[in-house]
């Protein structure tokens, strides 16, 4: 089972979306689309201000509470904005285009990183 | 009106989910091929005076059982909730939103995180189905 590091102490968003990464680490097929990359991704609950930074070192990943000065790409969105991406529910493009999906940086780099908190 | 918390108020909790007919339709898949009980245990504080636990079975959008206990026991819920008093009281009230309390990690859960990101419409209407119906509060 591949292991996703965890760095310090998380906060309720990380640990919420922290079970649906350990299961795609797992994933030879989610895993294809992000085993190259490296930057990082800054995940906020808009409502709250809550935020946590997803670290993506070919292959390797890492999961930290709060947010990071200069990530790749970063998104802000509601708790039910993010469940229903991780679901399935919600295409991340038309997320983006109805305006409940903030975001800021690569875009595309962005893209392939979030589907590590994607559960379909 | 049932104090909460107390074994009439997990009754009224109890007849209120099953009668709400969001947490009926979006609680249909629910605990149906994973553990979907919920161990809720209450810290003292802001009036309580001594931890209380919260037993809450639900399958398929029903909950089956909801009982104070004594203690943890032996339950091997699939959530397992801590929180204190003075946090779950607002949630109960209706003031205060039960998932942003999990998102600023003042209510502790433990389980498949994954689950209820995935049943997040079941759980927001759980959560709303407590603040239905009016309590009285320990401290007030």
């Amino acid at each position: 089972m591949g292991e996703i590091r965890i760095i310090g102490d998380l906060n309720g968003l990380g640990a919420s979306l922290l079970s649906i990464m350990e299961q795609n680490i797992d994933n030879p097929e989610r895993m294809k689309k992000i085993r190259r990359i490296s930057g990082n991704l800054v995940a906020t609950e808009k409502n709250i201000g809550v935020a946590i930074t997803i670290i993506f070192d070919k292959g390797n990943i890492s999961l930290k509470d709060g947010s990071v000065e200069k990530p790749s790409a970063a998104l802000w969105t509601d708790f039910d904005t993010l469940a229903a991406y991780s679901c399935g529910e919600l295409n991340p493009i038309v997320g983006v285009l109805k305006g409940r999906i903030k975001v800021r940086g690569n875009l595309l780099k962005l893209l392939k990183m979030v589907t590590i908190v994607r559960s379909d | 009106m049932a104090i909460y918390p107390s074994q009439e108020w997990c009754d009224e909790w109890k007849d209120a989910m099953n009668n709400d007919p969001a947490c009926v339709e979006t609680g249909k898949n629910w605990g149906l091929d994973f553990p979907g009980d919920f161990l809720f245990e209450i810290t003292p504080g802001s009036g309580l005076d001594k931890t209380h636990y919260m037993y809450a079975d639900i399958k398929g959008g029903k909950c089956l059982e909801l009982k104070m206990l004594d203690s943890q026991g032996d339950k091997k819920p699939g959530f397992y909730v801590t929180g204190s008093y003075g946090d779950f009281k607002p949630v109960v009230k209706g003031e205060k939103d039960f998932i942003e309390g999990i998102v600023r990690a003042l209510f502790i859960m433990k389980g498949d995180m994954g689950k209820i990101m995935r049943n997040a419409k079941y759980i927001r209407a759980m959560a709303a189905s407590i603040s239905s119906f009016k309590n009285e509060y320990l401290g007030e």
